[in-house]
């Protein structure tokens, strides 16, 4: 029923006749040169709105309504023009409201256009009242006149203010409504006037848009959708597609078949269509209605379960919660009303835990502490309906935990037949819970881009960014769409097996540019793929039903559908690969030259050479150095000559002079391809000392041949407190200063590196190729400072890189270890003072404020210590533009890793404000501070490093990123290398796609014999079929695991304390004695199990 | 300040007339008997004259690249006014690129195993190469005065002597050597943190570190620079012409008229001269 309803509402929506004409603007009233006539209008509810001297409407009081009441519209744009007395004045517009009795019927049934300044997000001006935030600010300042352009077709909404669009909204109110004023408060005085409406000519409804589009005269393209659930069932959406898809079957060249049954998936039925399309096809698991302990398989010490109880008021809830994993990756299930839900987000540090469970209605999120004791009962809080409820947990000692191994509910002549059908060269095309869908089956993971759904954090209004626009499944969306749907998170991110055509905005579903840890922050929202030889079109899109009849994505999953069938081109064999390039060295910094050949240095003092085109490296030299254990000095940088190939064979090492602890920049000439260290000629001289530690030492080449330097402030941050930081002397120093507190940071020792001119640590230096003075350096004519100083104020500017076409410096500074400061991100145009040891990050310390730094320049990105090690680090500016380069989002993008947390992001620097930290401030009254500046924004993961830690990178010619891998600390570990990402397309990403793909002669033969019956993971099924993991049968005797093969078995075996009573037939006819081996051999040593293998002389011995 | 050379002449002249023993204009009044051996003072105030004999030679030498006729000859000079620095020439006359710095031992005049034995076991314990602070230069000398002074405690707050220390930092700076663990070991440590409660108008100076890092910083930006000729130098010639006089006399920095014995003000001559009221000169 409640489909037919959808149906034929649906039906009736796409079906609305169109107005013929365009029609002119139609004033409501004017307000200008005196007046207009009000004729028309109404007043309800307190309040009024009078007609000021120059004609203006002038409210009053309030909360009233104004409103038009002659005519009410559908489609229009509406222009009012408006002006507040004060920044602090609230009011707004309102549109598409029913026949008003209250002014409230306008708020509830309509949607106002809010104007107010003073507030932000959803609440702020221009944005659509709770719904919507505006993207930006875009007012005049009060008493000055400004002009909204209101434009509402079907369910889009479009706010414009002063010339700027602000808005974008998909509604889901009445079609049709009136509009009207807002008067809200007597201190909220607003004029408006000009306010003109001009009925738009109803578009043309999208079934009559998309049988323009689509129907084409070529043969039709037949899809098979399905759409059955195992799982979440997301009916509405599902219905309104059905709806749609048959009314498409009518109009377009697509023959949709819709169905219900997995066993329409085998061979000869998928020949007969062009695409597989799983349309919202979760395929999970069927999960029990209640937790019986019996019938769960449990990992011994992996799973902690939990009585829980709610406390909601007057009554209590018990249920239970389980949880597997670690705080950074755990699953688990709670049960309380709702039955067996699991838990599809969870976290917990420090014994603090937060767990959402369920979907829409029954969802349930608890946060608590947990017992540190299997008898404490903590307390922790429910909140639900908006309210906050405590919850008891208490750990059941002697529980163990579920399986969460999911069932395949598809067979493995399915799985087959679908690979089939991608081998012939067909397509799949999959929507939003088609990515919750078949996590047993490593194939289908792999097929959909590698990632599969994790978790949904947000169900709102978001904005899409367009990253392929001249896709045609995407140019109709021109740079970003913005809609509202549930957005999908998975567990591995598509973009690195898929060209993506559309991803999250992450600034439209939070204010936060982006975590610093390891958490993804990259969200591709639509891609194609390559699988088996055929063409995937996936989409995260379709949650919820109005999308499915939103023109611009119903536009954009039919192209898709058309590309994935192949009848338009797509660009689908693209995939990120990362090779070790040179293993055997202990990396410290990289440089390559014009051909691409990299040269590596060692903190030891190593020097090694990776030709390009032999692919071999070679130990080219040793420089004498200092021990860098435990003081950070040594070979520290490393440099080629931009000329190196043409007439300039030289390599530049910035490294520690023995016994002197001098730093020296120095000049070697490379012959015969080695450096000649008896050529050295010396550039520049940095005395340091022999202590831990802050030594940076990047080298970078800036435009014009200039070399730059980073330099660390080389100090210790720790004091004496037991002979200078007396209680009284510090006491008296706070009192002095009119600080609560005092920040050891700034007691550090630093003034005179950092801060000191006439030093060359904690700086940019900048010098010619020769060691003189470049002229046009910023302090250059100065008296008393050093010349070479580019930039100063920094503490370890670890890692420098040159952008491209500006020339400045980016900088990655590390800085202090404490809990509130912060590693920072520099922007060098030259004669800028970071402020270390004044500041670092947002934080001024102790008595300093920016107004006290001379030539203060605020960072572009700032992270503190948060959960530990931090080593801010800058990367290149990605600007490659050659073919073999990164995908083309990746233009103009920086890139930044950290050394302690190990993981590289790329992201945007924009225009923006930097604001201080007033929370860890010390100071009575705060200084609040905000200053414009560049800052960054869209900060997403390129990758997380495991065993190593990125501690250089280099851009190539090539358009390749190199990394030099770290390992081990003051001596070499063992997995340090030289690594390099790149990307490849066409035939080179098939090829490689391949032989990461290629199941083993003994997979294949196990997955399309065995795993039917023994599962994908050989985790068999309970009483009927035993399993192959960790047992004596498989890894045991190979005698008898042959002959069971040869000959089958019936009757009841036992296989790890369980009783199984299936019949095996036997394989001899079927299988040849090098498949049996085969297979026998990829069993014993799969999933864990680790035994010999069996030769085909073994099988034919027992035969 | 002075900007022309025969201000130069006469304040050269004016320090002479201290080198030489005889009590300048301010004519200090020694109240109370030295507090050193007649050893140690003959030996200390040995060392306070050198150190104006050599900011008298740094004056000359610019004084004599202001006038240079060429290029080699202003280089020359200004590498003379460099050396009296740290006693050693900067080795760039004519060339280009670093210029020489003494080590870490020598400039702190410290072993590696004065710290921890690790120390020793990775660096060794070899002597610093030079050890007469009278081939040191005036930061050299200037560091060993304070080290025969320390020797003797903590001056009085106020007292000439201590006055004496605060102007001779104001000129070599008021860093010092000192210790604390890290990485779990007794590393050495440049100090300015005993000074972290003092104003900020100390830490934006650059009495924090020494004037006297001023000119070395000058010297070795104008042997660094490629010129065309003299007369392109000229300006900054002049600058470091000015910053040796203010090692010499000091600054008014609070302008009240006087250049006193306090910090960021009193420079050579201010410590001469309390040098002098403490019985050291």
């Amino acid at each position: 029923m409640k489909t037919a309803v959808l149906f034929v509402w649906l039906t009736c929506w796409l079906h609305l006749a169109p107005p013929a004409t365009a029609s002119e603007w139609h004033v409501l009233y004017d307000g200008r040169d005196g007046g207009g006539s009000l004729d028309g209008w109404k007043m309800l509810g307190p309040g009024n709105f009078i007609v000021d001297r120059d004609g203006s409407l002038k409210s009053q009081g309030g909360m009233g309504l104004f409103y038009y009441a002659e005519q009410d519209y559908e489609d229009f744009e509406l222009e009012v023009e408006w002006k507040v007395s004060v920044k602090a004045a609230n009011s707004g517009v309102f549109v598409r409201f029913p026949v008003p009795e209250d002014p409230w019927d306008a708020v509830e049934g309509g949607y106002e256009v809010q104007i107010d300044d003073k507030s932000s997000g959803k609440h702020a001006t221009g944005g659509i009242y709770s719904f919507a935030a505006p993207r930006t600010f875009a007012s005049n300042p009060p008493g000055k006149w400004n002009r909204f352009l209101i434009r509402v077709q079907g369910q889009q909404y479009q706010i414009s203010l002063n010339g700027k669009k602000l808005t974008e909204y998909v509604g889901e109110r009445s079609l049709r409504g009136f509009v009207g004023l807002q008067n809200h408060d007597p201190n909220s005085t607003t004029w408006f006037r000009l306010v003109r409406i001009r009925p738009l000519p109803k578009k043309a409804d999208l079934l009559t848009t998309l049988a323009t589009k689509f129907a084409n005269t070529a043969p039709p393209i037949r899809v098979l959708t399905v759409t059955k659930t195992h799982g979440f069932r997301h009916e509405g959406a599902i219905a309104t597609t059905k709806a749609l898809l048959a009314e498409l079957n009518k109009t377009t060249e697509f023959e949709f078949t819709v169905t219900e049954d997995l066993k329409d998936l085998h061979a000869d039925n998928l020949a007969t269509y062009d695409v597989l399309f799983l349309a919202n096809a979760t395929l999970r698991v069927d999960e029990p209605d209640v937790l019986d302990e019996s019938v769960l398989t449990f990992r011994a010490g992996d799973w902690k379960n939990f009585d829980a109880v709610l406390s909601l008021g007057d009554r209590e809830i018990k249920g239970r919660i389980a949880l597997s994993g670690s705080p950074d990756a755990m699953t688990g299930l709670a049960e309380f009303t709702s039955g067996v839900q699991k838990i599809t987000e969870a976290s917990l540090r420090g014994g603090m835990f937060n767990l959402i469970w369920g979907e829409g209605a029954g969802v349930g999120r608890v946060e608590g502490r947990m017992p540190e004791k299997s008898d404490g009962k903590t307390a922790g809080i429910l909140r639900a309906a908006g309210q906050e409820f405590p919850i008891l947990a208490t750990e059941v000692a002697t529980a163990s935990q579920r399986q969460w191994d999911i069932e395949d509910p598809l067979t493995a002549e399915h799985r087959e037949a679908i690979l089939q059908f991608l081998a012939a060269g067909k397509g799949i095309a999959g929507a939003h819970s088609a990515l919750d869908a078949l996590y047993g089956w490593s194939a289908y993971r792999a097929l959909v881009g590698g990632g599969l759904f994790e978790k949904h954090p947000w169900t709102q209004e978001v904005r899409i960014t367009i990253e392929d626009s001249k896709n045609p499944a995407t140019q109709h969306l021109g740079q970003a769409l913005t809609l509202r749907d549930e957005i999908y998170v998975l567990d591995k991110n598509p973009r690195w097996t898929s060209h993506v055509l559309a991803s999250l905005d992450m600034s439209s579903v939070t204010s936060d540019p982006g975590p610093a840890d390891t958490q993804r922050s990259d969200f591709p929202i639509s891609w194609l793929t390559e699988y088996n030889g055929g063409r995937v079109f996936m989409t995260k899109l379709g949650h919820f039903p109005d999308v499915w009849t939103n023109p611009l994505f119903v536009e954009h999953l039919l192209q898709g559908l058309r590309i994935a069938a192949g009848r338009i081109p797509g660009n689908f064999a693209i995939r990120r690969v990362k090779e070790t390039i040179i293993d055997n060295v202990w990396p410290d910094d990289l440089a390559i030259d014009e051909e691409g050949n990299v040269w590596v240095a060692e903190l030891r003092g190593k020097v090694h050479y990776y030709d390009a085109k032999t692919r071999q490296a070679t130990h080219v030299a040793s420089i004498k150095t200092t021990d860098p254990t435990k003081i950070e000095h040594g070979l520290m940088g490393i440099e080629v000559d931009p000329d190196f190939h043409s007439g300039s064979p030289y390599i530049y090492l910035y490294y520690t002079q023995p016994e002197t602890f001098i730093n020296t920049l120095s000049r070697f000439k490379v012959v015969d391809g080695h450096p000649d260290l008896t050529s050295e000629h010396v550039l520049l001289r940095v005395p340091t000392e022999p202590l831990c530690c802050h030594q940076a030492g990047d080298l970078e080449w800036g435009l014009g041949g200039r070399l730059y330097l980073s330099t660390g402030d080389t100090g210790m941050s720790e004091t004496r407190p037991e002979w200078e930081l007396t209680d009284k002397r510090i006491e008296k120093y706070k009192s002095v200063h009119g600080l609560t507190d005092h920040h050891w940071s700034r007691l550090a020792d630093s003034e005179r590196s950092a801060q000191n001119l006439q030093d060359l640590r904690g700086k940019i230096l900048r010098i010619n190729k020769d060691g003189t003075i470049p002229p046009d350096n910023p302090f250059y004519g100065q008296s008393g400072v050093r010349w070479e100083v580019f930039a100063y104020g920094l503490r370890n500017p670890y890692r420098i890189k040159r952008h491209p076409t500006t020339g400045a410096i980016w900088i990655g500074v590390v800085g202090p270890d404490a809990r509130f400061d912060y590693d920072e991100y520099n922007i060098a145009q030259g004669g800028e003072n970071f402020g270390w040891p004044r500041s670092i990050g947002r934080l001024f310390y102790n008595d300093w404020t920016p107004q006290d730094i001379p030539n203060y320049a605020p960072p572009f990105w700032e992270y503190t210590y948060e959960t530990g090690g931090r080593s801010a680090s800058m990367g290149p500016i990605y600007n490659h533009t050659g073919p073999n380069g990164f995908p083309s989002v990746f233009k103009d993008k920086i890139f930044v890793y950290d050394w302690a947390r190990k993981w590289i992001k790329w992201a945007d620097v924009v225009d923006g404000t930097f604001t201080n930290d007033q929370q860890n401030s010390v100071k009575n009254k705060p200084v609040n501070t905000a200053l414009p500046t560049k800052r960054i924004a869209n900060i997403k993961d390129f990758d997380v490093l495991t065993n190593t830690t990125p501690i250089s990178m280099e851009l190539g010619p090539d358009g390749a990123l190199y990394v030099a891998e770290f390992d081990g600390f003051w001596d070499p570990g063992p997995n340090a290398k030289v690594s390099r990402y790149r990307w490849l397309r066409g035939a080179q990403a098939r090829a490689y796609t391949a032989t990461q793909t290629a199941l083993s002669p003994g997979e294949q033969i196990y997955t399309s014999k065995c795993a039917a019956c023994h599962q994908n993971q050989g985790q068999g099924v309970p009483g009927t079929f035993p399993p192959l993991v960790n047992t004596d049968w498989v890894t045991g005797d190979s005698r008898r695991l042959v002959e069971v093969v040869l000959n089958g078995l019936e009757g009841e075996i036992e296989v790890n304390g369980a009783t199984y009573t299936g019949t095996m037939a036997p394989w001899r006819d079927v299988l040849s004695d090098d498949e049996i081996a085969k297979a026998l051999s990829y069993i014993r040593t799969a999933w864990g199990n680790n035994a010999s293998p069996i030769s085909p002389a073994q099988v034919r011995a027992l035969r | 300040m002075l900007r022309n050379s025969s201000a130069m002449r006469h304040l050269i002249l004016l320090l002479a007339f201290v080198l030489t023993g005889c009590s300048y204009t301010y004519h200090p009044v020694v109240t109370s008997p030295p507090m050193v051996t007649p050893e140690y003072h003959g030996a200390l105030s040995e060392h306070v004259r050198t150190i104006g004999v050599m900011l008298a030679e740094a004056a000359r030498a610019v004084e004599a690249a202001q006038q240079a006729s060429n290029l080699t000859q202003m280089q020359q000079a200004v590498d003379l006014a460099f050396g009296q620095v740290w006693g050693a020439p900067s080795g760039l006359v004519g060339g280009a690129g670093g210029a020489h710095q003494h080590g870490w031992k020598t400039r702190w005049q410290a072993t590696y195993s004065d710290f921890d034995p690790a120390y020793a076991a990775r660096y060794g314990n070899a002597p610093p190469h030079i050890t007469n602070p009278a081939k040191l230069g005036i930061v050299g000398t200037g560091r060993y005065i304070r080290r025969l002074l320390a020797a003797e405690g903590t001056p009085r707050t106020g007292s000439a002597k201590s006055k004496f220390i605060i102007s001779l930092n104001n000129l070599i700076g008021w860093t010092r050597l000192d210790d604390g663990v890290t990485k779990a070991e007794r590393q050495p440590r440049i100090d300015l943190t005993y000074r972290w409660d003092a104003d900020q108008d100390f830490w934006r100076s650059s009495a924090d570190t020494g004037w006297i890092f001023e000119v070395q910083a000058q010297s070795l930006n104008i042997l660094k620079s490629r010129y065309k000729s003299v007369k392109d130098a000229q300006g900054h010639l002049d600058d470091l012409a000015s910053l040796i006089t203010k090692c010499l006399e000091g600054q008014d920095t609070n302008n009240d008229g006087q250049v006193a014995p306090v910090e960021n003000e009193g420079g050579y001559l201010t410590a001469a001269r309390m040098a002098q009221q403490a019985g050291l000169l």
